[in-house]
């Protein structure tokens, strides 16, 4: 099958740091993949440099058969950990900005999963909950019919019903045609949606393979071969 | 385009609307003031007071629009929420030109608002100072008008390549690191060093295309037309190559 | 749902499945939920329900009707075969486990009897 994001040999480094080497990474359609990894370990470099907001510094990258540029970002919808909705807006114009800026935007559904997830659309960006926040982010962010999707610890820090509601609405929206890339140190929390996992530990890939096949294979679960991994590490 | 425009005035329509009430309110406490002194007096100081509100106004509107500008792209670089915005499939340049076509209308608006004042204090208290043959109110020339507009499109113009070159220094900083412990103080020290660069071409501009009499020569005929004209050409060729700069930066090098 | 570490998750939702059936809380000929709704109702990926549906299809505990879903066979043959593989592997497990404290068959055998008799 052909491969929606390839990476052929990534590295970057920034003039004070290194952040990624050597990452080889392919994403087919129909898959949800994990990077797991502890804070710092180049998940979120990786996803920016998949997202266009971050430049390698050798490699080669393709989503979709093009190299990364603004094209590319109307195929990929990025869904930053960070509280990236501007704090002066209400519920409904962050949802009219991305109506506006992203073609593939579906308005009816990102209603619906306001809806879903108790959000008003009067309400203000600097009003809501850490987990309201985050419901918002990833319904905007699912609302897209991307090719790429890209997912930055979407429970981070989320009391258990909004984990609940976003596991749900990654299950119920992800479809056939895209791929899903989701970063996490939560393994425990996500390891069911995951078909593939890539453990990321300072800047590189130390292990990689299909989630069922790792259980099979060490007969422990993937946070335990996480444990394993990273506690000394 | 229209899209990102639509974003930018969103998000400054609260911030514009008190700036202009602030303004009015200025105004109207100004007229007040003038109009509580006893006739008579008002020939002599009143006018002081419009002069000053005028004063004020110009260098506060200046102060206000270039820290306006600079939080403009400062927002969006430096502070996670800037990721909905560069995440958007918009090229480098065009998020960088809707953000300098703004700034440019909002340039407009304020050149606008500014000259309307004018008028009305002009109206007011002109014929006082036409008396008092302190200036010739209505005597002034359209030529002279629209050296006046100039003037303030040439203050704009600046304003905004002072902002480029703001924003050209945190496009290199970005491009460099991903985040630093002093990044205010790398990014001040890259735009000491642009504006030194910048100066020391235009200075070499001048020199190459009025000689080395360039300053004295406007002073002793006070032929201010040309020099005015040749700055805001200057300044447009500036923030054509500072818009370039930059928006190849955003594009291609940038780390956000 | 609660999923043990040591094993694929598609084998322990089979398992799970297959325990349904053959206790009858599924009936022979019913309609299994779709992929995304049983992934859904579990918490899973989507791609592991469409693996359980495929081998439980291998194994012919169920079968699909062509844009209709997935269905629960009715040949009381196959739920009885799968009765007996389900049987002999927690006789299995529970045998292993006897064993490591020291029961033999014999004493587990023995066990089983007083205690059910005691009960009853």
């Amino acid at each position: 099958m052909a491969a929606m994001v390839q990476c052929v040999n990534i590295h970057k480094q920034y003039l004070q740091r290194k952040a990624l080497s050597n990452i080889n990474l392919k994403m087919e359609a129909g898959k949800i993949y994990g990077i797991l990894g502890p804070n710092g370990s180049g998940k979120t470099t990786l996803m920016k440099i998949i997202a266009d907001l971050h430049r390698q510094t050798s490699g080669e990258i393709t989503i979709c058969d093009q190299s990364p540029s603004y094209k590319t970002r109307a195929l990929v919808a990025y869904m930053p950990t960070e509280n990236f909705i501007y704090a002066w807006m209400r519920v409904r114009d962050a949802i009219s900005f991305y109506d506006d800026m992203y073609q593939d935007f579906d308005r009816a559904k990102a209603e619906d999963l306001m809806q879903f997830m108790e959000l008003d659309m009067k309400q203000k960006v600097s009003s809501l909950s850490t987990g309201q926040r985050a419901r918002l982010k990833i319904s905007l962010t699912l609302a897209r019919r991307a090719q790429v999707y890209l997912l930055d610890e979407p429970l981070n820090g989320l009391d258990p019903v909004s984990r609940t509601k976003i596991k749900e609405t990654i299950i119920e929206q992800f479809s056939e045609e895209s791929t899903m890339l989701i970063s996490t140190h939560l393994v425990l929390e996500i390891e069911q949606i995951l078909d593939y996992v890539f453990f990321m530990n300072h800047g590189e890939i130390v292990i990689e393979g299909e989630a069922e096949a790792l259980r099979m294979e060490r007969g422990k679960s993937v946070e335990e071969i996480y444990t394993e991994v990273f506690s000394h590490a | 385009m229209l899209k990102l425009l639509k974003f930018e005035f969103n998000r400054k329509r609260l911030v514009l609307l008190i700036a202009l009430a602030a303004t009015l309110l200025g105004e109207v406490l100004a007229l007040a003031k003038y109009y509580s002194i006893e006739a008579s007096f008002r020939d002599f100081t009143g006018g002081e007071y419009l002069a000053l509100l005028m004063v004020v106004l110009l260098i506060g509107f200046s102060i206000l629009y270039l820290i306006d500008l600079i939080g403009l792209m400062r927002q969006d670089m430096f502070k996670q929420e800037g990721y909905m915005l560069f995440m958007t499939p918009n090229s480098g340049y065009k998020i960088l030109g809707a953000k300098l076509l703004f700034a440019f209308l909002e340039g407009i608006a304020m050149v606008g608002v500014y000259f309307v004042l004018l008028l009305i204090n002009f109206e007011l208290i002109g014929p006082q100072l036409f008396q008092l043959n302190l200036l010739d109110w209505h005597g002034i020339q359209s030529d002279e008008w629209i050296l006046i507009v100039k003037v303030l499109f040439l203050v704009v113009f600046a304003i905004i390549e002072f902002a480029l070159t703001v924003y050209f220094s945190f496009a290199i900083f970005k491009g460099l690191f991903n985040n630093n412990r002093f990044k205010g103080l790398i990014t001040f020290g890259i735009f000491i060093g642009v504006s030194l660069i910048r100066g020391k071409i235009g200075d070499l501009l001048t020199q190459a295309i009025f000689g080395n009499t360039v300053v004295r020569e406007f002073v002793v005929t006070t032929s201010i037309g040309p020099f005015i004209n040749f700055s805001i050409l200057e300044s447009l060729v500036w923030i054509l190559i500072l818009f370039l700069g930059t928006g190849y930066l955003i594009e291609n090098k940038v780390n956000l | 749902m609660e999923f043990r570490n040591d094993q694929p998750i598609y084998l322990q939702i089979m398992n799970d499945i297959k325990m349904d059936i053959v206790s009858g809380k599924i009936a022979p000929g019913d309609k299994l939920l779709s992929t995304r709704d049983l992934a859904l109702a579990i918490k899973v990926n989507p791609n592991t329900i469409q693996r359980v549906y495929k081998e439980l299809e291998a194994e012919e505990i169920c079968f699909t009707k062509r844009g209709m879903g997935t269905y629960v066979t009715e040949d009381e043959a196959v739920i009885q075969r799968t009765k007996e593989e389900l049987a002999d592997k927690m006789v299995e497990d529970f045998v292993t486990g006897m064993k490591k404290i020291n029961y033999s068959v014999d004493a587990i055998i023995r066990k089983i009897k007083n205690d059910k008799e005691g009960e009853a």
